[in-house]
């Protein structure tokens, strides 16, 4: 008989360093803190441009495309015609980064995914939600809720039309972080499930047959890291574009 | 941060940002009252994950000087 790990123990919080500060709270290094500081300093490090240099290397134009690739989601009539959108991004870029390199880290084995924990990520959403509105709420003082009223509405539905898009302007925020984090902890939870089955079929019976069927769930276990990769990056632009878009309708509401 | 060797480009970073640190506030404040409350809670507050476990945290440092 061999120990079953609990898939979901790769997302507990484990407190390394507990420091008593005066007023009987308790500061706590985890390995979230412990993640995050080291996301902070590999982006601090590893993200500039050459500037010294006149002549690019591979390096800066790497950065560079990153910088386009994100500039790209801005939509182009706004730049062309006030700039007012492009002055968030610099927000929209640090988002972009931050996400991607924290989830990359996440899928290196036997780190910690920091975009796992719900609370973070809801926080992250929650702030750029309520930022939108008072930014809303500083551009366009009442006006700002011409954003529940659709265009052409009759009358007769306003009242019901009213709620529905305040409910919904609600859940977009909520959903904006909670789908990045359920795609992250879905992913990890797969490949802990599949590591577990592809143990079980290695080591539980010495049989070569055992092991020769081993290899299907460990190339499906390459498969959905390939795919995992490639959902950190989705999964970055996604939540990118519709912070854009969040900001977008608190600056136009709809295209004024 | 010129005195790190970079150059100084005129784009406004921080202004666009004070609605979003706003933002940051009020959220911050909202789910750490949350965790304050969860922590106190009778479900978790002898919860052996919790730092706080098995003592009596006052609600406020006033209330606490005012129990001495």
């Amino acid at each position: 008989m061999f120990k079953i790990f609990s898939p979901l123990e790769q997302f507990e919080l484990n407190n390394y360093l507990q420091i008593k500060l005066f007023d009987n709270s308790i500061l706590t290094i985890s390995n979230f803190s412990f993640f995050l500081f080291l996301t902070i300093l590999i982006i601090f490090f590893l993200f500039k441009l050459n500037n010294k240099n006149i002549v690019p290397n591979n390096y800066s134009y790497l950065m560079e495309s990153i910088n386009a690739t994100v500039i790209n989601l801005l939509p182009n009539k706004l730049i062309k015609n006030n700039n007012i959108l492009g002055k968030y991004y610099p927000l929209l870029y640090t988002i972009f980064v931050f996400i991607l390199i924290t989830n990359l880290i996440g899928l290196i084995p036997y780190s910690f995914a920091i975009t796992a924990q719900l609370i973070f990520v809801l926080a992250l959403s929650l702030t750029i939600l309520t930022g939108s509105i008072i930014l809303g709420f500083n551009l366009h003082y009442f006006k700002f809720f011409n954003l529940f009223v659709p265009n052409n509405t009759p009358l007769f539905l306003l009242p019901l039309i009213v709620i529905i898009e305040f409910i919904s302007f609600f859940a977009r925020g909520l959903s904006l972080g909670i789908r990045l984090s359920a795609n992250i902890i879905a992913g990890h939870l797969t490949l802990a499930i599949i590591g577990q089955l592809i143990y079980t079929f290695f080591y539980s019976n010495f049989s070569l047959i055992s092991n020769i069927i081993g290899l299907l769930p460990f190339s499906l276990l390459i498969a959905i890291s390939l795919l995992e990769v490639a959902i950190s990056f989705i999964q970055t632009y996604v939540f990118t574009i519709l912070t854009t878009g969040f900001i977008s309708d608190s600056i136009n509401l709809h295209g004024e | 941060m010129s005195f790190l060797g970079y150059k100084k480009y005129p784009t406004p970073v921080l202004r666009p940002l004070l609605p979003f640190i706003g933002g940051a506030a009020i959220v911050g404040y909202l789910f750490f009252k949350a965790q304050d409350k969860m922590l106190k809670s009778d479900t978790y507050k002898n919860d052996p994950r919790n730092p706080h476990a098995g003592r009596h945290l006052p609600d406020s440092p006033a209330a606490e000087r005012g129990s001495n």
